[in-house]
Formats: structure tokens, sequence, C-alpha cells
């Protein structure tokens, strides 16, 4: 088994370990991703149809509607989040969303960015580790 | 963060909870993007209030969260649409659960002490920032046009941190704030419209549109564009351009304020770079934005942004004393500033008499629409377009208000401007 530790920025200082699901493509929440299902529901997206609940959530970029936060929160509300967000450039509006879910309903969602590098180099089903004291991710192969 | 005596005290809960938990996260948040410290605002747009089928609950849950927490607003505040029309939701056939949770959240953003405005357009009338003054908005459009064509600055603020920034009055001092940040990163140079022209509302939709797609979270400057540019056109490029892409300032150089020329809004480097936009490339962003073909129509829905007295002129001119197709629901969506005025102008009694219903208050993305048999939808709207397909389940076309009003007669939807 080899690891590969991949530099990150926290936004939400939190840990988590999971499965990976990617899009290359930037989503918007409101209107790209149904909270009810955690499913990305955007037809212009390449992952649309996929579930993001229980895994790590790969996407470079968030677009569109500043209804962001409450879309990541209703979620959170439903339990279908994803474990984890890593992005190339994070929003503020997406790192509001889990702050507030932390104070609303207890749950951390650690956000990170990483360089578009390092973006490229995590597939679809990767096994990732998003790890606080390190300030790093680290991927299994 | 460097926080102040007042800021500090506000954290250790001496002004109560609800301050408390606005500004924690206020530092939160500013400390995970390097800030410094935090700034006082003197306006704040929220749109978290707008209760929809998305989010709703979870939006209320905040809000009456800080209801309890004692929260009020200390800077005017205006509010986005709600989830319906608060006097004629029976009218548009929302059900009666759904307006009653409307209701509730209504209420608690009053209690607060915000402005019911109800509106996604709050730069039309009564409390519209001035160049230079930093502000906390939220609503895509709004932040774009707030920035971009009145020189005020604001980040782009989402649900929950534009309400933060209204009850503490501070905000954390990055990123749109800051003069520093709002250099153009991408240049536009729009060589020839056609078959478009620079005086068509669509135009500036679809090149907002085009524009935001290549941008992401840049920010662009365009050059080309012919002074004159009215607000509609504007409304339209800024509803587009953070629709296709997460923009919240753009220039044209000559039009908005802050870019008299390139070289007051660009480094050298961003001027080596030219993209050149020809109207031609737009017919692919209007093709884009038209799934569905020119067939039956069920709904023409105008006001995504809310609409403006001289976009219910040209309604009023386009029907020409027709009348909305049997089949056909003709919405227009708008704020009760505009109602008003249009009602006192006579307008809205004609358009009326001609079939069309106009809501105030709220936005058809909020609304459930179970009670309806919407299938193909025609819109002048790239917002709308954009998001309808999802969000609604509706084909949507886009076409010119003339081209709205005609397939609203008709029940058909025409071709594009080139056909």
């Amino acid at each position: 088994m080899t690891e590969i530790t991949v530099p990150g920025e926290f936004y939400v200082e939190a840990g988590c370990e999971g499965e990976v699901i990617k899009t290359p493509d930037p989503i918007s929440f409101w209107g790209g991703y149904d909270p009810a299902e955690g499913r990305i529901i955007d037809g212009r997206n390449e992952a649309c149809g996929e579930r993001v609940t229980g895994k790590i959530f790969l996407f470079p970029e968030g677009v569109g509607s500043s209804t962001t936060a409450a879309v990541l929160l209703e979620s959170v509300r439903n339990s279908t989040h994803p474990l984890g967000i890593v992005n190339v450039r994070t929003e503020p509006i997406l790192v509001t969303g889990a702050l507030i879910a932390r104070e609303l309903y207890g749950v951390e969602i650690p956000i990170v960015s990483i360089e578009a590098a390092g973006f490229e180099g995590i597939d679809d089903g990767d096994w990732l580790k998003i790890d606080p004291e390190s300030g790093s991710l680290i991927l299994r192969g | 963060m460097r926080l102040n005596e007042q800021e500090r005290r506000t954290l250790n809960g001496e002004y109560g909870e609800a301050n408390r938990l606005c500004l924690q996260i206020e530092v939160e948040l500013g400390e995970a993007y390097g800030v410094e410290r935090l700034i006082p605002i003197t306006g704040a747009h929220i749109d978290a209030n707008s209760y929809g089928r998305v989010s709703g609950e979870a939006k209320l849950a905040f809000a009456q969260k800080i209801v309890h927490a004692g929260g009020k607003v200390s800077v005017p505040t205006t509010l986005n649409p709600g989830g319906r029309d608060i006097s004629r939701w029976r009218k548009f056939r929302i059900p009666e659960e759904f307006a009653a949770k409307c209701e509730l959240m209504e209420n608690a953003y009053l209690k607060m002490g915000a402005i019911p405005t109800w509106t996604c357009t709050p730069y039309t009338y009564g409390t519209i920032p001035c160049r230079g003054e930093q502000i906390a908005y939220a609503e895509s459009n709004a932040i774009s046009f707030a920035n971009s064509v009145l020189g005020a600055r604001t980040p782009r603020y989402g649900d929950f941190l534009e309400v933060c920034a209204a009850i503490t009055g501070r905000a954390p001092y990055f990123d749109l704030h800051r003069d520093e940040n709002r250099f153009a990163d991408l240049w536009f140079h729009v060589e020839d419209p056609r078959p478009y022209s620079f005086s068509e509302d669509l135009f500036y939709s679809l090149l907002g549109y085009h524009i935001g797609g290549i941008c992401g979270g840049q920010i662009p400057v365009v050059t080309g564009i012919p002074a004159g540019v009215n607000r509609d056109s504007l409304k339209n490029f800024s509803a587009a351009v953070a629709s296709s892409g997460g923009v919240g300032l753009f220039h044209i150089v000559g039009v908005t304020p802050e870019a008299p020329d390139l070289e007051s809004v660009t480094t050298g480097e961003v001027r080596e770079d030219r993209n050149v936009v020809t109207g031609r490339q737009l017919l692919g962003a209007e093709e884009e934005l038209t799934g569905c073909s020119p067939d039956d129509i069920d709904l023409v829905l105008l006001g995504c942004p809310h609409a403006s007295v001289r976009e219910f002129q040209m309604v009023l001119a386009g029907l020409a004393e027709k009348k909305v197709a049997d089949g056909v629901e003709f919405w227009i969506q708008t704020n009760r500033g505009v109602y008003s005025w249009i009602e006192e102008m006579g307008i809205l009694d004609e358009i009326k008499g001609a079939g069309v219903k106009v809501s105030t208050d709220s936005c058809l993305f909020n609304w459930p629409l179970d009670n309806w048999e919407f299938e193909r939808a025609v819109t002048n709207s790239a917002k709308f377009a954009h998001y309808a397909p999802n969000e609604l389940d509706l084909a949507t076309a886009i076409r010119d208000i003339d081209r709205c009003v005609r397939a609203a007669v008709t029940g058909e939807i025409e071709g594009s401007g080139l056909e």
C-alpha cells in the first residue's frame, strides 16, 4: 500500500476518512444538488446522478447561487451530506454552511482546498483521509 | 484575527447570545481565510429568508434560532423574495401548509427588524447602496449588480453569513471588500454583436452567461460595449454572469463606475490576453439555454430578477391589446415598489385585463408547483432558463421580451433571433 500526502488549506478544521466521489466540473449546490438524497442533479455535470452521501466530495470550485450554504445545511439536516469536501478554490459561501451545520446540528464537515495538480491526482473511488493534525490529505492506493 | 474591545465583549456574550453566535461564525470564517480584522458595514441584503422547497427547513431552523437568541439587525437590511406572494398566494395555488411555513419565516425576519422588501432587486428602490459603501449582500444577482453597477463593496455572501453581518454590523475585511481584490482577472472584448445588437436586453443575458461560464469565480472586464447600457440589460448581465459562473464583480469599460478605462481595472498581464467575443459565439449560449423545441408552451415567465417598470411597459406594448392564449399562464414577478408604480400608471390593469398574472414578494424557484402542470416554459431570463430545468423540471427556452409576449399570445415559441 502506498500513501501520498497532499498538503491542504483547511477552511473547516476537522477530519474524516472515506471514499472519494469526484467531479471535474464546478458545481452549484442550488439547482445542481438535491439535499433530500445527497445527489448531484445538474445534467451539465459529469457526475450527474451520483450520490455524495458518506463520501468525500471533490469538486474544483463552486458556482452560481448564494443559496449554497442553505442547501448544504439542509443536506446535513437530512443526513445526506458528504463526509468532507475538497476543492481547488473554496468559496466562503460553502464554508459558512459547514460552520452553521456545526452550530445547529453538531455535524463537522471538513473543507479543504488543495493545489490543482494534487486535485488532478485524486480519482473517483480512491480512499482518502482528511487529516487536520498534519494539515494534509492522505491518499491511499 | 485582531479584535477590538467591543468585538471581544460580543464574543464573551455581553451583547446577548445572537450577537455572540453571529460574530463567532464571522470570526471563524475570517480566520479560515486569514482575515486580519472585521470592518463596519452600513447595509445588508438577506437571502436566507426565502422559504423554498429545497432548503426551507434548514433556513427556518436557523432564523428561529437567531430570533430565540434575541437577534436584531443593526444596519438597514433588505430581504429577498420569500416562498409566497403574501397577498395572492392562493391565486398561485400555493398549498396552505407551505404558506404557513413561509409566514413563520417572514415573521422571524420581521422580528429581527429587517425591511420587508421581499425582492431580489433591492437595488431598484428604497435602499440603494452607494459607490464605495461597505455592505454585506447575499443573492447572487444583487451581489453582482451592487458591486459592479453601483460600485458598492460586498463579497458573495451566502445564506447565513449575511444574516450574521446584518446582526453584528461587522464583516470580515476580505475578498471584494478590499480595493486590491477588485481588479479584473480576464479581459473580454466584444467585437461584433451581430446577429444581436448592443441595444437588446437579451444580448446582455447571453453575453453574461457566456462570460460567466468561462470565468468561474474570476473577475471579468469587458470592452467594446458602447456607453448607455440600460439598467435592465445590466440586471440581466448580473444575473446571467452569476448563474453560469460565481462572478461577484464585473467591469464594463465606459459603463460601470470603477472602469472608466481598461487600465483602471487591470494589470499589464491581463491586458496581454484579449478574449474576443462575437455575437455568433453567443448563439451557443442561446442554444444552451433553450432545452425545448418551439412547440406548445404552458408558461411564460418574466421577472427573474424582478421586473422593472420599463419591462412592464415592453410587455404592454408587445401585447397590443391581444390576450394571453388559452392553456398558457403568463406570469411576471416583481417587487412591491414597481407594482405600486405600474398600478398608478394604469399598466397593471391593462396587462391584467389581457390575462397576465403579476406576483410580488416571491420567487417561482421557491414555490411548490405541484398544483400546476407545467412542462414547457419560455422566459427572457438566463438565470431562469439555467436553473428551471433542474429546479422545476421545466423544459425552457430563452427569448427576448417581445417574443415571450408573442409566445403567450399564440401559445407557441418562435424561433430564435437567427431563424
